[in-house]
C-alpha cells in the first residue's frame, strides 16, 4: 500500500522561521516546500501540507476502494482469473460472466447486483452511488445505490424493484441445502 | 408389582409416543426445507426449533437477495443458530458477514475470527475472514489468512493470488507475507504473474525458488523460461537454465564437451520438451523417438519415422540456443537416412529465433539410404542476434509425390563458438551481415 509521509523541519534565522516541508512516498520525496513566514503562517501552511497529504493518500488508496463481496457466482471470471465466493470487489474490477453463469454481489452498504450469463461489468464507486457499466451482457439490481449504465446499445439493463421474481434469477446450482450439495460453485462447497 | 408394570407401560408408552413425534417432526421439517423457499424452511423451523441448520437455511435463502428489510432477520437467524450450535464454524462465518452487512465490524471481526478459531485449517474460514481483514485495511493479517487458505485448497491459489494484487499492488509484500516456500506454490504463483505480464515479480519469485533451494521438477520451470524466450530476456535465461542445470545434474548428463551449446546433443537424455532442450513438433505423418538401436556415439539417437502419408512442411524437433551477436559459430550434426522418399528430405536449419530473415541457412538433407553423414556449417551470428532457434525441419516438395516416408537419426549434434586462429581468419572473411556458407555438402542460403 502507498503511503504519504509528512517530514517537515524548521530553522530560525534573524527572526525569521524558514520551514521545509516534504511529501514522503516510500522514503523518496516527492514534494518539497521551502519558505520563510511568520508563526502563524506556518501553522497554516502545514493544515495545508497535512490537507494535501490526506487528499493524495485518497486518491492512492481509490484504487482498491472496496463496494461488495461476490455472494454467489458460476462459470464468472475476474481479470481472467476464476471467481470464488466471498471475493471482495474493489472499485474498477471487471466481472465476466460466460454461458450458463451468474454472479450476485452483495454491496457494501446494501443492495445487491446481479450479473446475467453472458456479460462483462466493470463496477466503480463514485462518492453517491456505485456504478455498473455493463460492456456486454445483462446486468439486475434492486438497489437505488447502484447506477447501471451500458457502453453499448446492444447491451441491457434492469433497474428491478424490491417485488422483482426472485425465483427467475435463482442460481440453482448455488441454493445450497444439507440435500442438494454441488461439486463447487459457492461458498458452502469450498472445504 | 402391578404398579411397577403400569409404570413400565407408561413411560414406554411414552417413549414410543416421543419417538413417533420426533420422527414425525423431522420428516416433515425435511419435507418442508426442501422445497428452499422462506415459507417452507419457516415451517420447518416450526417442526423442528431445535435445528440449527433450519435456522441458517432460512437465513441464506433471505440472503439471496438480500433486501434492507430482511437484514436484522438474517442477522438474527445466524445468532440462534450460532446460539444452537455453537461449535459450528460456518455459522460464525456466516453470522460474521451478516454482521459486517448491518455495519457491526467489530461483532463482524469476533464472528469471523471465532470461526477461525474454530477451523483454523479451513479455507473457506480463512478465505471469507482476510477478505473481511481486506476490507478493513488490515493488509498482513488478510495475507495471512490467503497465505493458510491457499495451503489447504490449490483451488484457492489463483483468486487469492489476483485479490491480494488488486487489493495491495505490493508484489514484495505478497511474496513476503503470503506465499509459503512450497515449490508447487510457488510456481503456480509464477505462472500467475506471467499471466498477468508482470516478468520482473516473476523474477523475483524464480529467484527466491532458486535461493531458498525448494525442490521441483524441471518442467515447472518452462513457462518462466518460455516467457523469457518471449520477451528476449536472453541473459537472465541464460542463466535460469544454467541454474536449472545446477539444480537437476542427472538430468543433464551431455556427453558432449562445456563448450557445445547444443543441450542433450547426444540424445543421451530424456528429451525434456521445453527451456533450452529439444522441443518435439508433433505432426501427423511423423514419429519421433528415441531409438537405443541406432547411433552414432553413445548409445542412443533420435529417430525420426515418415508415415508416407503426408506433405510436412515444419520443424520436426527443435531448440533455441542462446548465442553471442557478431560472434562465429560452427555447427555439426550427424544424420542417417533409410528409404527416405520424396526430392525433400530432412535437414538442420538454423535460424534467428527473433528475426529468420537476420539470420538463415540449412545443410543438405538427406534422401534415400545413407550410413551417418556428417553436416557442417560455418557462421556469424547478426549483430542483433540473441537466440538462435535450430531445427530438424524437413520443407515441402512441390513435386506430386510429395508424402515423405522412411527413417532418419540424428546423433552427435554440437554448436560451439570459433576461437582458433582459423576461425577468426574465417569469420573475418565472411561479411558482417551474418553471411553462411556450408562446407559440407551445403549450400548458403538466406532469406
Amino acid at each position: 500500500m502507498l503511503e504519504f509521509r509528512e517530514s517537515a523541519r524548521s530553522r530560525r534565522d534573524a527572526g525569521a522561521t524558514e520551514t521545509i516541508e516534504a511529501l514522503e512516498l516510500r522514503g523518496t520525496r516527492v514534494i518539497t516546500f521551502i519558505t520563510g513566514w511568520t508563526e502563524g503562517e506556518m501553522y497554516a501552511r502545514k493544515a495545508a501540507v497535512v490537507t494535501l497529504v490526506l487528499l493524495l493518500a485518497a486518491v492512492v488508496k481509490a484504487k482498491s476502494v472496496p463496494i461488495g463481496i461476490v455472494s454467489s457466482c458460476k462459470v464468472a471470471a475476474i481479470h481472467g482469473t476464476y471467481l470464488v465466493p466471498g471475493t471482495t470487489i474493489f472499485s474498477g474490477d471487471t466481472i465476466d460472466v460466460g454461458a450458463q453463469g451468474s454472479a450476485w454481489i452483495a454491496l457494501q452498504g446494501g443492495g445487491q447486483v446481479q450479473v446475467l450469463e453472458n456479460s462483462t461489468v466493470l463496477l466503480t464507486k463514485s462518492p453517491d452511488s456505485i456504478q455498473v457499466t455493463v460492456d456486454r451482457g445483462q446486468a439486475l439490481t434492486d438497489s437505488k445505490g447502484v447506477v447501471i449504465h451500458s457502453v453499448s446499445p446492444q447491451v441491457s439493463w434492469f433497474q428491478v424493484g424490491a417485488k422483482a421474481d426472485q425465483n427467475k434469477h435463482k442460481d440453482p446450482d448455488c441454493e445450497v441445502s444439507k440435500h442438494s450439495r454441488r461439486n463447487r460453485p459457492c461458498r458452502d462447497d469450498i472445504d | 408389582m402391578g404398579w411397577l408394570n403400569h409404570a413400565v407401560l407408561v413411560c414406554l408408552a411414552i417413549s414410543v409416543s416421543l419417538c413417533a413425534y420426533l420422527a414425525f417432526a423431522q420428516a416433515a421439517a425435511d419435507r418442508h426445507s426442501r422445497q428452499q423457499t422462506p415459507e417452507g424452511i419457516r415451517r420447518a423451523i416450526w417442526w423442528e426449533p431445535w435445528n440449527p441448520d433450519h435456522y441458517a437455511q432460512l437465513a441464506r435463502a433471505l440472503e439471496r437477495p438480500l433486501k434492507a428489510g430482511d437484514l436484522p432477520e438474517v442477522v438474527r437467524l445466524y445468532e440462534k443458530a450460532v446460539q444452537l450450535s455453537p461449535h459450528n464454524a460456518e455459522y460464525w462465518d456466516r453470522l460474521g458477514q451478516a454482521y459486517e452487512w448491518a455495519g457491526r465490524v467489530e461483532a463482524a471481526q469476533d464472528a469471523h475470527e471465532r470461526a477461525a478459531l474454530l477451523f483454523p485449517a479451513s479455507p473457506t474460514m480463512n478465505w471469507t475472514i482476510g477478505n473481511f481483514y481486506l476490507r478493513e485495511g488490515k493488509t498482513e493479517p488478510a495475507l495471512h489468512a490467503f497465505k493458510r487458505a491457499i495451503l489447504g485448497d490449490p483451488e484457492m491459489r489463483r483468486p487469492a493470488f489476483d485479490l491480494a494484487w488488486r487489493a495491495t499492488g505490493d508484489g514484495e509484500l505478497i511474496v513476503h507475507e503470503m506465499i509459503p516456500a512450497q515449490a508447487d506454490i510457488c510456481f503456480e504463483y509464477l505462472n500467475y504473474l506471467l499471466d498477468a505480464e508482470r516478468l520482473d515479480e516473476g523474477t523475483k519469485v524464480w529467484d527466491q525458488i532458486i535461493d531458498t533451494g525448494l525442490h521441483f521438477e524441471p518442467r515447472q520451470a518452462f513457462p518462466y523460461l518460455d516467457a523469457l524466450i518471449l520477451y528476449r530476456r536472453i541473459d537472465q535465461l541464460t542463466a535460469a537454465w544454467s541454474a536449472l542445470k545446477e539444480k537437476n545434474p542427472s538430468m543433464f548428463r551431455d556427453g558432449t564437451s562445456h563448450s557445445n551449446l547444443i543441450t542433450n546433443g547426444d540424445f543421451e537424455s530424456e528429451i525434456l520438451n521445453g527451456g533450452l532442450d529439444w522441443r518435439i513438433n508433433q505432426e501427423p505423418g511423423a514419429v519421433i523417438s528415441i531409438d537405443n538401436l541406432t547411433f552414432r556415439d553413445g548409445i542412443h539417437s533420435l529417430q525420426i519415422r515418415f508415415e508416407g502419408n503426408q506433405n510436412l512442411s515444419d520443424a520436426l524437433i527443435f531448440q533455441y540456443v542462446p548465442v553471442t551477436p557478431n560472434t562465429s559459430y560452427r555447427f555439426e550434426g550427424y544424420l542417417r537416412a533409410q528409404g527416405i522418399t520424396t526430392d525433400s528430405g530432412p535437414r538442420f536449419q538454423i535460424r534467428d529465433a527473433g528475426d529468420p530473415a537476420e539470420l538463415f541457412l540449412q545443410t543438405d538433407d538427406v534422401v534415400g539410404n545413407s550410413s551417418w553423414v556428417q553436416r557442417q556449417v560455418d557462421f556469424k551470428s547478426g549483430p542483433s542476434t540473441r537466440l538462435l532457434e535450430l531445427r530438424v525441419a524437413r520443407p515441402p516438395s512441390a513435386k506430386f509425390d510429395n508424402r515423405i516416408a522412411g527413417t532418419v537419426w540424428v546423433d552427435q549434434v554440437v554448436m560451439t563458438a570459433i576461437e582458433s586462429a582459423a576461425s577468426t581468419h574465417l569469420a573475418r572473411s565472411m561479411t558482417h551481415e551474418a553471411e553462411a556458407r556450408e562446407i559440407v555438402g551445403g549450400s548458403p542460403s538466406r532469406k
